[in-house]
């Protein structure tokens, strides 16, 4: 797994980050402004170009858009620190990590419910 | 490229004010958003001759901004991206809906404002002038009287949001300023046989 710090957002991220903008009222340069970046790289991502930016942004974002900051998360291909830290330090985990993508939607669907059972 | 009368375009950026309720000085990103469309700085290739400051891109119902020139395009309260804007838009609401209409196939299809003397270019610049100096709201601004000198044509570009290359421009089109012989502006039109600007 390689570090997200250099990678792209995913495509469903600026698409729905400039829906949500719209919605709310918001220019393109406004919103840029609350974030404290460039205008001009809110349109790359708006428009599927340029790195994901850092979770603190995305968590911002989240903020100023009023969605799930782990779903912005997530379409911005960003992992939790704590998921990313964990994975450094053990190599099952890591391991299981990398085998999550290959795994089929009915094996997916028993960890589920194994997580589900083991909710308090 | 079809003609188009320029009643016709006159009429296509006054129908957008009504329907966007625009007022003077609007906020042309906000417009681009309310259309739909997408705004993007990236670099993009000068032409040999002339740089391109935008273009649209019809089939991804966007707008891109050069950003090699994003400098020029933000200074003097960013009234030249105004103007690039609002000549994409008419690209547009003349060009691009009747290229749709026309089911032409071509995925590179972009226009581009670099200054081209191309009719498709000279009618999304009147287009430009049109929706960021419309007719009827520009004539309620006019000074009263018969006025005289640059500063109502500097006061005029400031209140509209754009240089004052295009609004004396506009103000000789629409016949109510001329240049008299020590160039200095006065209101109506032109005495005497002259020269017709473009736009």
């Amino acid at each position: 797994m390689t570090d997200g710090d250099q990678r792209e957002a995913g495509q469903a991220f600026g698409p729905f980050i400039q829906g949500l903008r719209r919605e709310g009222g918001l220019t393109q340069r406004q919103l840029a402004a609350e974030l404290d970046i460039d205008f001009t790289y809110l349109s790359k991502l708006e428009n599927g170009r340029g790195e994901a930016p850092g979770e603190k942004t995305v968590r911002k974002l989240a903020e100023i858009l009023r969605v799930d900051a782990e779903e912005l998360l997530a379409l911005a291909g960003r992992l939790p620190p704590a998921l990313r830290e964990k994975a450094r330090n053990d190599v099952e985990f890591a391991r299981f990590l990398r085998q999550l993508p290959d795994m089929t939607d009915e094996e997916l669907r028993s960890l589920y419910s194994k997580r589900d059972r083991s909710d308090p | 490229m079809t003609f188009i009368p320029e009643a016709r375009i006159e009429a296509r950026a006054a129908e957008l004010w009504r329907r966007h309720e625009l007022t003077v000085g609007f906020d042309v990103e906000r417009l681009l958003d309310e259309l739909s469309l997408s705004l993007l700085w990236e670099e993009v290739d000068d032409g040999e001759e002339a740089i391109v400051l935008g273009q649209l891109i019809p089939q991804k119902r966007q707008v891109v901004l050069n950003e090699r020139h994003v400098e020029k395009l933000e200074e003097n309260e960013r009234r030249l991206l105004r103007f690039t804007l609002a000549h994409e838009i008419g690209h547009f609401e003349l060009h691009a809906r009747h290229f749709q209409e026309l089911a032409f196939d071509d995925d590179e299809r972009t226009w581009c404002r670099d200054g081209s003397p191309d009719p498709v270019e000279r009618q999304a610049e009147m287009f430009s002038a049109a929706l960021l100096m419309p007719r009827d709201v520009l004539r309620v601004a006019l000074p009263a009287g018969d006025w005289q000198g640059w500063q109502p044509v500097y006061r005029l570009a400031d209140r509209f949001g754009v240089n004052v290359s295009p609004m004396r421009i506009r103000l000789e089109k629409l016949g109510w300023m001329h240049l008299d012989e020590q160039d200095t502006p006065r209101a109506g039109p032109s005495p005497g046989p002259g020269q017709s600007p473009l736009f």
